[in-house]
């Protein structure tokens, strides 16, 4: 899967019309380019140089970045941790807060709480992060000015976790917002579904109480197939970090991504887009032995 | 299918959510497409005197940081995320309908291949975008493409699911029995029963191809200016948000409202056509 993910990048940034060959300054004479040409191996055929940076990426070796010169891989490597610490609260958030919600829509359903929450979770499917986030902060930066409206911290207060926590609140709930509703609609559907189950109604049936049925019994059978959606979460994550640190301006992968490509940096944009594959084929594997582990009825086949 | 048409409507405005949206849908439609007839101020006209008014006589929704009408981009620009989206939905759910159709019809390498490829697309599908119109270029065309080529693997998954389905039942057996050959079975008899899926898929994915644009163009790299996008009229907004507030709250407010419209006439459409899927 990660091959297909790398082999499409690159046929794709290698083959487009000028290629990155293109990208050299107009003014430079025949034989820099020449030299240029040969350095970046441009001279050989896309195959090869596929097989050439496969190779390297094994390796460890992204190749070059062509606006800094600096290696892709070093400059991937500082802007993924703020990424997942971006992408990873904002995961705990939507599970924390999608679990409850969704388990109070499936035990009030079709009532007024379950239509509340049903209507907000179209609301968060529908709405534009960025534009949330817009919206954030002309309410908390700009009107009340509770939250710094960009960056990783105020700078000079490097460090103090508060101010680091203050920053990341904004952009964590904005990036929630578009996993929420698929963590909602899936708990409740999962629910519902196990509350039906005859174990259930043994457990009713001893008299147990309607809370003790519900988290001692039900919750935990429900919970199993909402882990499996945590891998699909993910790549929605990742996507949605895009937008989101454009607007809170959180130094990412995915602002990465948008500087790379306004300025054509094609190793780079290759670099990012596989790391972001990887990140995300090895989370599902993550979220495939957690599953196993926690239901022993499924076995890989 | 013909003869059910009147039924399914009926059923489709009895939901008093589904028949707002769609009124409002139709209202947005012939607003963006109608409605630089009756307002006629250029959207790309500029007015350094009159930069960043707020809503007022003249101007009903306010000027933008180099003093072009707000309404009249609203309009113009309502006319390129609106068909934008609605070519790129074409576009996704076409390729989503055949990978999906064949990969479920044709069983064996042919599915397991196609199947894969759409949970490898699935992956990293925004920054597949960003890399595809970073080669490719930002024209209207090249963003329906792009956004279309990128966003059909959920349609391929439902109708997947639906060949599978119909694919085991009589009425299929029976047309296998009478010599019908494969391609025709597929096409004459398994695809009509997909049109409700169909249909739901396609609804959603005009809103998802909406977002879409707006996400592009909010990042500078979709719809370029002076061309109006609901997506590219938000780029610059951010900065005068302390300002010009309105300039920010308007094309959002609207892109949430349509795309919210287009999502519950999605839901909508799966509880007319199929009750029994409601949950």
């Amino acid at each position: 899967m990660l091959l297909l993910v790398s082999a499409i990048t690159f046929l794709l940034v290698n083959l487009a019309p000028g290629g990155p060959s293109a990208l050299m300054r107009m003014d430079v004479t025949a034989e820099q380019r020449d030299v240029l040409t040969r350095r970046l191996g441009l001279d050989q055929p896309v195959p090869v140089r596929y097989a050439q940076w496969l190779a390297g990426a094994l390796r460890g070796d992204l190749g070059t970045s062509m606006t800094s010169n600096e290696p892709v891989a070093w400059r991937i490597g500082q802007r993924l941790p703020n990424t997942l610490l971006l992408a990873g609260t904002a995961l705990l958030v939507s599970i924390l807060a999608g679990v409850p919600m969704g388990v109070l829509a499936a035990l009030r359903r079709n009532s007024l709480p379950d239509f509340v929450l049903a209507g907000i979770s179209v609301v968060g499917v529908s709405i534009p992060a960025f534009w949330l986030g817009i919206i954030l902060i002309l309410a908390l930066s700009v009107t009340l000015q509770w939250l710094p409206s960009s960056g990783l911290a105020t700078t000079g207060s490097a460090g103090d976790l508060g101010d680091r926590v203050q920053h990341l609140l904004m952009p964590a709930a904005v990036l929630s917002t578009t996993v929420l509703p698929y963590v909602v609609r899936f708990t409740r559907s999962a629910l519902l579904e196990v509350l039906h189950q005859d174990y259930v109604r043994t457990a009713s049936a001893k008299g147990l109480s309607r809370l003790r049925v519900v988290y001692g019994h039900a919750l935990r059978n429900a919970l199993v197939p909402v882990v499996s959606i945590v891998g699909t979460l993910v790549p929605r994550l990742f996507g949605g970090s895009v937008v989101t640190e454009a607007v809170f301006g959180w130094p990412g992968m995915g602002r990465l991504a948008v500087e790379a490509a306004n300025g054509r940096d094609y190793p780079l944009i290759v670099g990012i887009t596989v790391v972001v594959a990887a990140v995300v084929v090895f989370s599902s594997l993550v979220v495939d032995l957690a599953y196993t582990w926690l239901d022993p009825r499924i076995r890989l086949s | 299918m013909h003869s059910a048409a009147p039924a399914l409507l009926t059923r489709l405005l009895r939901n008093p959510l589904t028949a707002a949206s769609l009124a409002f849908l139709l209202l947005v439609h012939v607003l963006a497409f109608a409605g630089p007839l009756g307002w006629t101020v250029p959207p790309q006209q500029t007015s350094a005197l009159e930069a960043l008014l707020p809503p007022g006589p003249g101007h009903p929704l306010g000027t933008d940081d180099l003093g072009r009408d707000e309404l009249s981009r609203l309009l113009h620009g309502g006319q390129v995320t609106l068909l934008v989206g609605f070519a790129a939905m074409l576009t996704s759910t076409v390729l989503g309908l055949l990978i999906g159709a064949i990969a479920g019809f044709y069983s064996g390498w042919v599915d397991v291949v196609l199947m894969r490829f759409t949970d490898t697309m699935t992956a990293p599908a925004f920054f597949l975008i960003v890399t595809a119109i970073v080669v490719l270029g930002s024209g209207p065309l090249t963003l329906i493409a792009v956004i279309g080529a990128t966003s059909w693997m959920q349609v391929a998954r439902v109708i997947y699911g639906e060949t599978l389905r119909f694919k085991a039942q009589d009425f299929v057996l029976a047309a296998e029995a009478m010599g019908a050959r494969r391609a025709v079975v597929l096409i004459r008899h398994i695809l009509p029963q997909t049109i409700p899926s169909v249909v739901v898929s396609a609804t959603l994915g005009v809103g998802f191809a909406v977002l879409t644009e707006a996400a592009i163009s909010y990042l500078g790299l979709g719809i370029q200016p002076p061309t109006p996008s609901w997506g590219n009229m938000l780029q610059n907004a951010q900065q005068y948000v302390w300002t010009a507030p309105a300039l920010a709250v308007i094309p959002g407010a609207v892109i949430t409202l349509v795309v919210l419209a287009y999502n519950f006439l999605g839901d909508g459409l799966r509880d007319a056509a199929d009750p029994r899927l409601r949950i």
